[in-house]
Order: structure tokens, then sequence, then C-alpha cells
């Protein structure tokens, strides 16, 4: 059985799902737990990041959330380059291709021994500047998470955007609304999903799926 | 009435409709009535921060408004409002309410493709 997954997708918004008839993302706003995280500006990918993974300072080894879960870092971008066993830089270096599919890889091969605390860094990286091709990245990420969900033997997972989608060329400007979707029910299920509250819900997962 | 003064305010009811902006508007029960009576057709989206099928709507909504600009576009965060998602019975979210002169004349409840949405709208606009 596969261990608890927190995949962040960072810029991830609910309206690219009709706008790029995305079908497996559509699908799982059915079948999963869903919510909307909230997150007003200022958005920065580190900040948000920062405060998700419950660090005291600059030094991604510093998080609690690491340390209660002893979950595996992919591709975290809490650094530049991004922090975690796959690891690239914050700029339009690597593909959205090269990026999910390593990413999913890094996932599903890590999450047979340890929880993953993981990102896919891609609309933020390059949507800002381009945002003609958003439909693109969004396939792209939508056949990724097919890929995870086609595993037979995984287990809870947490797939959420501390913000959503780039407004405008300038870095951190984004809708204040972003994705949650979770195998798990959340209590207060009629409110949004505040960006400290995620660390929380995902260390709940872990030590509900621990406990059995 | 003179005709001149019948002639100013058909231009100003003009103007007004050649500069009205294409986005959607939010409206509170400052602006609800005034909104739902100065268009002849009026679409209202009720919606929730919480609610995410609210959010898959929304590009559906924004791009109906820049291509129907005859129709008023409209959407009301019923958390906020809860006093207007009272009146019209709003017991899901989303929820569209299409309205003409003033008044319901269809509404629709959760995501709706964007060719069904525009279906009933010009229904409702087509309709004597």
């Amino acid at each position: 059985m596969m261990h608890p997954i927190l995949l962040g997708i960072d810029g991830l918004g609910y309206g690219g799902f009709m706008e790029c008839e995305t079908p497996t993302l559509l699908s799982l706003v059915n079948s999963m737990e869903r919510g909307v995280v909230e997150n007003h500006a200022p958005q920065f990918e580190n900040i948000a990041w920062s405060t998700i993974l419950m660090m005291s300072g600059s030094d991604p080894s510093s998080s609690a959330l690491m340390k209660l879960t002893k979950a595996i870092a992919v591709n975290l971008p809490v650094t530049d380059p991004t922090y975690g066993i796959y690891s690239i830089r914050l700029d339009e270096s690597t593909t959205p291709e090269d990026e999910v599919n390593q990413v999913m890889n890094a996932v599903m091969n890590a999450s047979r021994s340890k929880p993953v605390i993981a990102s896919i860094t891609a609309i933020e990286r390059l949507l800002h500047k381009k945002p003609s091709m958003k439909c693109a990245i969004y396939s792209i990420i939508d056949g990724g998470i097919r890929r995870l969900l086609s595993n037979g033997d995984l287990g809870h997972v947490i797939i959420f955007s501390p913000f959503g989608e780039p407004q405008s060329e300038k870095e951190g400007d984004h809708y204040d609304y972003g994705v949650y979707l979770s195998t798990m029910p959340r209590p207060r299920h009629h409110d949004t999903v505040k960006v400290d509250e995620i660390g929380s819900l995902f260390l709940e997962m872990v030590e509900q799926a621990n406990a059995y | 009435m003179s005709n001149d003064e019948e002639l100013n305010k058909i231009l100003e009811r003009k103007y007004k409709e050649l500069t009205r902006p294409v986005e959607v508007s939010h409206l509170t029960k400052n602006n609800f009535d005034e909104f739902i009576k100065e268009h002849e057709v009026a679409v209202v989206d009720f919606w929730a921060p919480w609610c995410a099928p609210c959010f898959m709507l929304e590009p559906i909504i924004k791009q109906l408004a820049i291509e129907l600009k005859d129709i008023g576009f409209g959407k009301v965060n019923s958390e906020e409002e809860p006093d207007i998602a009272a009146r019209y019975y709003v017991m899901s979210l989303p929820t569209i309410i299409i309205f003409k002169n003033g008044e319901p004349v269809d509404t629709i409840i959760g995501v709706v493709p964007k060719k069904a949405l525009l279906n009933r709208i010009m229904a409702v606009v087509d309709k004597q």
C-alpha cells in the first residue's frame, strides 16, 4: 500500500478544469472530498510552502511537518533549485512534461516506503508570462494525475494549490482561491481551507494511515 | 414630455448601454434590485467562497459576459448576502437565476457546460 501523498500544484484553479476540459481533474471534483483554498496576497510560492511545511526559518530541514510525518520531499519550491529527491530550477528551463513525469515517478517510487510531500511548479513558472500555455499545461498535469491514480495500491492523497491561477505577469499575483481535493473528509466542510491548515490536515492523514 | 427630453433619455440609455463594462458585477443588497431592473435580461450567479463547483463555473460566466454584451451578468456571494439568496430560495450552490424585466424566469442549479447555459439564456431572450 502506498503511503499518504501531499501534492501541491501551485497556481491550479477550478476554473481551468472546465475551460481546458481536463477529464481526470473534472472527475475528481465529484469523487473526492473537495474544498477551496483561500489565500490572499501576498501569494509567493516559497512563503506559502514554508507555512505548509511549518518551517521555522528558511532551511527546509527545519520543517516540523517533514519531521512529524517522516515524509520524503519532492521538488518543493522553498528553495531555488527546489528541495527534495527531484529538483529543478524555478525558471523556464524545465518543460512541464519533464517536470510532471519526473515528479510523478519520484512520488510513486517514494510513497512505497514513506509519506511524500511534492510539488509541481509548471503553472507558476510559466503561466505568468505565457498565459496561452494554460490548457497545454493543464492537460499534462491531468495526464500525470491520471497516472498516479491508476496505481491499484494508492493510499490517501491530498491534491491542492496554495493559491489560484496567475493573474498577471507580476510574480505573486494570483487569484485568491485554489484547489483542495482529498481522499479524506475534513471538518468544517462549508468553510475554505487556509494555507496554514494544509500541513495539519496532511499530518492527521498520516497519523490515521499509521493507526491501521 | 417634449421630443428633446425623450431624445435625451434615449441617448442617455444608449450611452449607458454602450459604456457598460463587460465584467461580471458584484451584487449586494445595495445594487441588486437596481441591477435586475435596469437590464431587460440579467443572469445572476449565486456563489460562495467554499464552493468548488462555483469556481468551475466562473470562467464560463465571464466568457458569456464578454460575448453577450446586451445582457447583464452579476454574481452574489450568498454568504455575505443571505437575504438575497433566501428571497429566491437558493438552496444549492452554484445557482444561476435568469431574470427578465426584474422577474426570475429560469433557474439553473449546478455546473453546466457553456453551450447549455447559453441555450437557456437565449431561450429567455427570444421569449416574447
